[in-house]
């Protein structure tokens, strides 16, 4: 009886925490100079609330998909890395808009972005980044272990994104 | 890789120095590494160039404590850990000799591509008030791969400078590291033993590190009147030293279920509270609690985590020093029952002024007022 007490408030405590990480999110505002280091905070922020293994943020330069701000990924690696619109999980959600999941990546290994090549990734989360209905950039998210997206992870993924472009909106339209 | 120990309390610091080194040679022949963990109160110059000498310049890296662990607690003593890698294994050590100018650039140059599989030992100034950039920093560019791992140089809690020691070099305000590329399995964990007193808080207003408003009311005001202070405390002088506010620490709610410990830097005339990190504007924060077996339960779920599924040849404990004010005497007892987890496998390490470890997760990050563990296979 105590135990399922215990349970049911810990149980309780974790909901708050979800809920707390969700309000503080939803209603984040990112402060920075300039697209960058936009970028680099909000990476931060996934970080720091979905503590994937590796990460990056890609946005369109020159006409190549190119990591503005990475989690674990060489530095040589984020500044060689581009890749083509179309190819790869960042590259098909950048041309098509829509975020995609692979809990598991052995099964489909033709979705392998070039970066994470010598790492063994297994899960991929891949969000894009929009504003109005242009798509700017995606935010891609790898973990080692099996790891099937949560329903809370998929809406704090999609509120990171939605907050960074209201914040690259914003610096855009102070900086016209 | 194998490991040999030593330890001295000899108040000559070169007599100190090749004392504890000879004890650490005595089993290993041409070290590939030497860790010198040691008290402030040796001339910190004349026993890091001993030890240098002593382990015939071997590549070496180490830092001041506030308190030294062999086994069991020590203060006013210096231990040396001399590492020899197998066959295959190779060990590479670094510095930065200022991280106080830019300090995520600073964690960024402390990795190298080259590191993609293996341990990534960091030791650091005590007193740097943006340790979480700079292990945001070193997250950048590490590979998921590398297992990091690290603690913040002590004092003797004296809180006056710290000092770090790169083959036979000292700085105060810098950041050395040692990574070991092995095969040996290797495990980390951390843990603190903190959980909510107060109902959820929302930080209505804060920049940078700086809380100013709790639930739209003075930072300080809210968070004193909930431990039964007064704002009058400010008068006196700065909190952070009353017993009280030591034992309780805020904390962010983590999707993981546990609270990210943030210490508290300063109280301010204005009311503000300065935090040893970011703390952005409308963040849920709750005060922790905490008693004796908690903080004692949570450094044994430590070790069990970080000895579970190898035998290692070693473990490396780096609790926080504010663990053993709290604690007082029981901080011993936190010893004793790790060892009693460990049995006879060696434990080596320092109290320090912060910690670089996996909080239920796989990468690392910088944490407070917690224990930080390292097996190595």
């Amino acid at each position: 009886m105590k135990e399922e007490g215990l349970e049911k408030e810990k149980e309780l405590e974790k909901n708050i925490a979800l809920l707390s990480i969700l309000y503080s999110t939803a209603v984040w505002n990112i402060k920075a100079e300039t697209e960058d280091e936009i970028m680099r905070i909000g990476l931060d922020r996934i970080n720091e609330v979905l503590k994937p293994e590796i990460a990056a943020i890609l946005a369109l330069k020159d006409g190549f998909l190119r990591i503005v701000a990475g989690t674990g990924i060489p530095k040589s690696i984020c500044e060689k890395t581009k890749i083509e619109i179309g190819v790869g999980v960042c590259g098909e959600v950048f041309l098509t808009g829509r975020p995609i999941t692979i809990p598991c990546l052995s099964k489909d290994p033709s979705f392998i972005d070039p970066f994470v090549k010598e790492v063994p990734v297994k899960s991929v989360f891949c969000y894009p980044i929009r504003i109005d209905d242009n798509i700017v950039g995606v935010v891609w998210l790898g973990f080692l272990s099996f790891h099937p997206p949560l329903k809370e992870e998929e809406w704090l993924v999609s509120l990171v994104a939605e907050r960074l472009a209201l914040s690259l909106q914003i610096h855009r339209l102070k900086n016209l | 890789m194998d490991f040999g120990i030593g330890i001295s309390k000899d108040r000559d610091a070169i007599k100190a120095g090749k004392e504890a080194c000879k004890q650490a040679l005595s089993s290993i022949k041409k070290p590939d590494l030497i860790i010198l963990f040691t008290s402030t109160i040796f001339d910190i110059e004349a026993l890091v160039s001993s030890v240098f000498l002593a382990s015939s310049k071997a590549p070496m890296i180490g830092c001041t404590t506030s308190g030294e662990i062999y086994n069991d607690i020590f203060f006013g003593s210096c231990l040396v850990i001399a590492v020899k890698c197998s066959s295959g294994e190779e060990i590479d050590v670094l510095s930065i000799e200022d991280i106080y100018k830019n300090p995520r650039k600073s964690g960024q140059e402390i990795v190298r591509d080259e590191y993609d599989k293996g341990l990534l030992l960091v030791l650091s100034d005590g007193l740097f008030s943006q340790t979480s950039l700079l292990v945001k920093g070193i997250n950048d560019y590490l590979s998921p791969c590398v297992s990091l791992i690290g603690a913040l140089a002590g004092d003797d809690l004296k809180r006056n400078k710290t000092y770090q020691f790169l083959n036979g070099k000292v700085f105060t305000q810098g950041m050395v590291s040692a990574f070991f590329k092995t095969s040996s399995r290797i495990k980390t964990s951390l843990r603190h033993g903190f959980s909510p007193k107060s109902p959820p808080l929302r930080v209505t207003s804060s920049k940078e590190n700086a809380i100013y408003q709790i639930d739209s009311h003075r930072a300080a005001k809210v968070y004193l009147e909930f431990l039964g202070l007064s704002e009058d405390e400010l008068a006196f002088g700065n909190p952070i030293d009353i017993k009280e506010v030591r034992n309780s620490p805020i904390g962010i709610p983590q999707t993981t279920g546990d609270y990210k410990i943030k210490s508290f830097l300063e109280f301010r005339k204005d009311g503000s509270i300065a935090c040893d990190s970011y703390i952005p504007e409308n963040s849920i924060i709750c005060i922790l609690g905490q008693n004796p077996s908690s903080l004692i339960n949570a450094g044994c779920e430590a070790i069990s985590d970080a000895i579970s599924e190898i035998h290692p040849k070693i473990v490396f404990l780096f609790p926080s020093s504010y663990r053993m004010l709290i604690l007082g005497e029981d901080a011993k007892n936190e010893i004793d029952e790790i060892k009693k987890e460990t049995k006879d496998v060696p434990m080596v390490g320092f109290y320090g002024y912060g910690e670089i470890g996996p909080l239920r997760t796989h990468r690392a990050d910088f944490h407070n007022k917690s224990i930080a563990v390292l097996a190595i296979e």
